[in-house]
C-alpha cells in the first residue's frame, strides 16, 4: 500500500517532481563544482606562483664571499648525487645545479659562466626570454648568452668562442658555440650559460656551488625537504628564497580565504533559494494531506510517504547534481590552469548532505504543519 | 481592472511573495557582492604582489659588463659609468608618480678588512630616506620599501651619513662572526671606516653576502659625490598585451598616446629613462613577467565564481518563479473561466514579476553589499564601497532573471483548460 502510494504519487506528480528534482540538482551541481574547485585552488595556485622562480636554494656549509673557493664552499659531487635523489619528489617542479666561474673569453674580456642544465633551468627559471636555441644534450658545448653580455662584448648567435679559465692562457680554453641569447632583466643578463659537464671538463673540477629548486606547497613543502637534504647531506645548508616563497604563502593565504568565503556563502545561499522554493511546493499538497487523513492515514505514515518521496529525489538530485558539478569543475579547471581538478571524497559527501537538506527542508517544521493540519478545513480550502 | 487585479494579487498572500522576493534577493545578492568585490581587487592584488620587491632596474646606459657571482662584484666600480643621485625625486615627478611605490639607489664597492684583510661587498643605498614629493608629502623611499621581503634582525640603519650604520647579510655575519652591535672598520679606495652592525638580513638572496651601508658614505669613501651604480623601482603596473611590447619609436601618434598614459612596465620604464639622463631601464623579467599572469588567473578565478553563483542564481529564482506559476494554476483557470484571455494573464504575471524583481533586486544589492565586506575584509582587507552602477546592474538582473523565470511557466499557461484546472485533476 504505502511503495504503491509512493510509486504513484511520484509518477503522477511527474511536474512536481520533475521541478524539485530540478532544483535539488542546481543546488547541488554549483556546490560541487565550487568545493572541487576551491579544494584544489591552493595547489592549482602554487604551481602557477612556481613562474616567480626558484623559492629553495641548497648553499654549502660555508659560501664562498670573495676569492677562491675552498672544498667547505662546495658542493662535491657525491653529495649532489645524494640531494639528487632527495629532491626526486613529486612537489620538487624542477630542480637545477649551478658552478659559476669567471672565465676569460678569446684571451681578452672577463665574464661569469654558468654551468647548469638547461632542460630544468627553463623550468625552474620561467620568466627567461630566449631567442635563439638552448644547447641540445647535456653534453653539447653550445653556449646561451645573456643579452647585456652579447652587447658588451660583440658576441652574436651562431659564433664561436674560446673560453679559458682563470687566466687569459689560450692553452688551457675550449671551444663553445653561441646556440641563443637570454634575457632576464637582472643579473643573467651579464651572464653566460654552459651545460654543467662541459664546463666540468674546463674548469676541471666536479663540485657545484649551488642548487635551485622549484617547490610547490609552500614553506611547509621547503621544510619538509629541508629535514630530509640535511639528513643525507649533513654538511650543507636548505633555505627558503624569501624574496619568492614568503609573498607565495602571503598571496595563497588570501586566495584560500577568499574562496573558502566566497564558497561558503554560495553554498548557503543556493541552499536557502532552494529550499525556499520546494517549501513552496510543499503547501501546495494541504488538500492531499487533508484527503489522506479523511481516509484515515496516521500522521506517521503520512510523513513517511513525504519523507521517502524527498528521499528519492534528494539522492537521485545530487547524484546528478555531483556528475554535473564535476563536470564544470574540470572546465574551470581547465580554462583557468590548464590542468585537471583532482576529486575530493569530501565534495562528495557535502553534496549529499546538501541534496538533502534542499529536498527535505525543516523536516520538524514540515511534521508539526502535517498534524496540525484539520481535513476538514483544508479540504473546504481554508487556509 | 487590471491594475487592481494587480495590486490585489500583491497585497494578498504576503508570506508567498515574500518568500519569492527573498529568493531573488539571495540570488542577486551573491552577483551583486562578487561585483562589487571584482570592481575593487584588481589595485589591492598589485599591491599585494609588490611583495615580491621591485621590477624595474635602472643602470647606465652605456656600462662596462658586470662581473658579479653570488653579490660580489669583480668588477671595477670605480671605472664606468654612473647615474646621479641627484635625479632620483624626478622618478616621482612623472606621469604614473602615483604608482611608483618605492625606489632605491645602489653603489656597490668591494672594501677589505682591517682586522684580516678579507674582502667583502659593500653596498651604500637608502635605508628609508623621506623624500617630499609634490602631492605626497610623506613619501618615504629606500630598501625597506622595495624589499619588504627581508627579515631584519635588530632594527633597519639610519640614513643619517653621521652616524655610519650598516645592515649586513645573514650569511657575511656568519662567516665574519660578527652580530649586532658589533663594529668593523674596512679599507675603501685607500681611506679606513668604521661601522656599527644595527641588522642582520635574511632573504635566502644574494643580499645575504652583502654590507648595507649608507649611500653617503660610500661616496665619500670613493670620492664619488652624487654617483650611483643603479636604481631599483617598485612600481604598481597592469599586465601588458600585445600592443604595449610593441617598440614606441613605431607607434603611430595615437597607438604612442594610449601606450603612454597606461601604467605599463614599458611606459613606466620609458617615462622614467626620460627623467633619468644616460640611463637604461630594463624590466625584472621574473617579477614583471609573472605578476601579469597571476593577476589575470586570480582574476580569472573570481570571473568564474561570480558566473558559477550567477548560474545557480538564475536558475533558483526560475524554479522559484516556476513553483509559483504551478501552484497558481486554479487561479489562472478562473480568470480564464470569467473571460481573460491569455495575453492578459501574462501580462498579469509579467508585472508581477517584474516587481518583485525590483523589490528583490534592492533588497539583493543590500545584502550583497554587505557579504561583500565580509568576503573583502577577511581576505584581502578591503572594503567594497557603494557603487550606484553595480545597484542598478543588480536591479535589472533581478528583473530580468524574474521575467526570464516566469516566461518559461508560463508558457504552459495557454494550455490550461479552465475546467481541468478547476476541477483539481493534473
Amino acid at each position: 500500500m504505502f511503495k504503491r502510494i509512493l510509486l504513484k504519487s511520484i509518477l503522477r506528480r511527474k511536474r512536481h517532481i520533475g521541478l524539485a528534482l530540478a532544483i535539488v540538482i542546481v543546488g547541488t551541481s554549483v556546490v560541487a563544482a565550487l568545493f572541487s574547485v576551491f579544494s584544489n585552488v591552493d595547489v592549482k595556485m602554487s604551481r602557477e606562483l612556481r613562474r616567480y622562480g626558484a623559492n629553495m636554494v641548497v648553499l654549502p656549509a660555508q659560501p664562498p664571499l670573495a676569492g677562491s673557493p675552498t672544498a667547505e664552499s662546495q658542493i662535491s659531487e657525491k653529495e649532489l648525487k645524494k640531494i639528487a635523489g632527495a629532491l626526486n619528489r613529486p612537489q620538487v617542479v624542477a630542480w637545477i645545479p649551478l658552478k659559476y666561474q669567471v672565465v676569460v673569453i678569446n684571451g681578452s674580456k672577463q665574464a661569469v659562466l654558468v654551468g647548469t642544465n638547461f632542460e630544468n633551468m627553463v623550468r625552474v627559471k620561467p620568466y627567461l626570454r630566449i631567442e635563439g636555441r638552448l644547447p641540445r644534450n647535456t653534453e653539447d658545448r653550445g653556449l646561451l648568452v645573456g643579452v647585456e653580455a652579447a652587447r658588451k662584448l660583440g658576441l652574436k648567435i651562431g659564433e664561436r668562442v674560446q673560453l679559458g679559465s682563470g687566466s687569459s692562457n689560450l692553452r688551457e680554453s675550449q671551444t663553445f658555440q653561441i646556440t641563443g641569447l637570454v634575457k632576464s632583466g637582472a643579473s643573467e643578463d651579464n651572464r653566460l650559460f654552459a651545460n654543467l659537464m662541459p664546463v666540468r671538463k674546463l674548469l676541471k673540477s666536479t663540485s657545484i656551488d649551488v642548487i635551485m629548486a622549484s617547490v610547490i606547497g609552500g614553506m611547509q613543502s621547503i621544510e619538509q625537504l629541508r629535514q630530509t637534504i640535511e639528513a643525507v647531506a649533513p654538511r650543507v645548508r636548505v633555505e627558503p628564497v624569501l624574496k619568492i616563497a614568503k609573498s607565495e604563502g602571503q598571496l595563497l593565504n588570501r586566495i584560500s580565504a577568499l574562496s573558502l568565503i566566497a564558497a561558503f556563502i554560495i553554498l548557503t545561499i543556493t541552499t536557502i533559494a532552494a529550499m525556499a522554493t520546494i517549501q513552496s511546493l510543499i503547501t501546495e499538497r494541504r488538500m492531499e494531506i487533508g484527503l489522506m487523513k479523511v481516509l484515515g492515514a496516521r500522521n506517521i505514515s503520512i510523513i513517511a510517504l513525504f519523507a521517502s518521496e524527498a528521499g528519492i529525489v534528494a539522492l537521485t538530485g545530487s547524484l546528478i547534481g555531483y556528475g554535473i558539478g564535476i563536470a564544470l569543475a574540470q572546465i574551470i579547471g581547465y580554462s583557468a590552469f590548464g590542468t585537471s581538478i583532482d576529486l575530493n571524497p569530501v565534495v562528495f559527501v557535502t553534496v549529499l548532505a546538501i541534496g538533502f537538506l534542499i529536498a527535505v527542508p525543516g523536516v520538524p517544521f514540515f511534521i508539526k504543519k502535517i498534524t496540525k493540519i484539520e481535513p476538514a478545513n483544508t479540504l473546504r480550502g481554508e487556509y | 481592472m487590471f491594475l487592481r487585479i494587480l495590486r490585489r494579487s500583491l497585497t494578498i498572500n504576503k508570506k508567498r511573495k515574500a518568500l519569492t522576493i527573498s529568493v531573488v534577493a539571495l540570488g542577486t545578492g551573491v552577483i551583486a557582492a562578487l561585483l562589487s568585490i571584482a570592481l575593487v581587487i584588481g589595485d589591492r592584488l598589485e599591491q599585494e604582489l609588490r611583495t615580491y620587491g621591485a621590477n624595474l632596474e635602472v643602470v647606465p646606459a652605456v656600462d662596462s659588463l658586470r662581473i658579479e657571482i653570488n653579490g660580489v662584484d669583480y668588477s671595477n666600480t670605480a671605472r664606468g659609468a654612473y647615474l646621479d643621485e641627484r635625479q632620483l625625486p624626478k622618478i616621482k615627478t612623472i606621469f604614473w608618480r602615483h604608482n611608483i611605490v618605492g625606489f632605491a639607489p645602489f653603489l656597490p664597492v668591494m672594501g677589505s678588512l682591517k682586522d684580516n684583510g678579507r674582502t667583502i661587498s659593500l653596498v651604500g643605498t637608502w635605508f628609508e630616506k623621506p623624500m617630499p614629493a609634490e602631492d605626497e608629502p610623506d613619501f618615504r623611499t629606500g630598501v625597506k620599501i622595495v624589499y619588504p621581503y627581508w627579515q631584519v634582525e635588530g632594527r633597519w640603519a639610519s640614513d643619517d651619513s653621521s652616524v655610519s650604520e650598516a645592515m649586513i647579510g645573514a650569511k657575511l655575519a656568519r662567516v665574519l662572526n660578527l652580530a649586532n652591535n658589533d663594529h668593523f672598520t674596512t679599507e675603501v679606495n685607500g681611506r679606513f671606516q668604521r661601522f656599527r652592525i644595527v641588522g642582520i638580513i635574511r632573504s635566502g638572496g644574494v643580499e645575504e653576502n652583502q654590507a648595507f651601508v649608507q649611500l653617503a658614505v660610500i661616496q665619500k669613501l670613493m670620492n664619488l659625490p652624487h654617483k650611483i651604480k643603479k636604481i631599483q623601482i617598485s612600481a604598481l603596473t597592469i599586465p601588458e598585451n600585445k600592443k604595449a611590447r610593441k617598440d614606441p619609436a613605431i607607434m603611430t601618434p595615437e597607438e604612442y598616446e594610449k601606450w603612454y598614459c597606461a601604467p605599463y612596465i614599458s611606459a613606466i620604464a620609458y617615462q622614467i629613462m626620460e627623467v633619468i639622463s644616460n640611463s637604461r631601464a630594463k624590466p625584472i623579467l621574473q617579477v614583471a613577467e609573472s605578476e601579469g599572469v597571476i593577476l589575470s588567473k586570480i582574476k580569472l578565478i573570481l570571473l568564474l565564481i561570480a558566473i558559477a553563483s550567477a548560474g545557480a542564481s538564475i536558475l533558483a529564482v526560475a524554479s522559484g518563479m516556476t513553483a509559483i506559476v504551478m501552484e497558481r494554476r486554479s487561479e489562472i483557470g478562473l480568470l480564464k473561466a470569467i473571460g481573460a484571455s491569455n495575453r492578459q494573464v501574462e501580462a498579469l504575471f509579467l508585472a508581477e514579476a517584474g516587481m518583485i524583481g525590483v523589490f528583490g533586486g534592492l533588497i539583493g544589492y543590500g545584502l550583497g553589499l554587505f557579504l561583500a565586506q565580509i568576503i573583502g575584509k577577511s581576505s584581502f582587507n578591503i572594503t567594497a564601497p557603494f557603487n550606484p552602477a553595480v545597484a542598478l546592474i543588480t536591479i535589472i538582473l533581478a528583473v530580468i532573471i524574474t521575467l526570464l523565470g516566469s516566461l518559461f511557466p508560463l508558457r504552459s499557461v495557454a494550455a490550461l483548460e479552465p475546467v481541468v484546472v478547476l476541477h483539481g485533476q493534473e
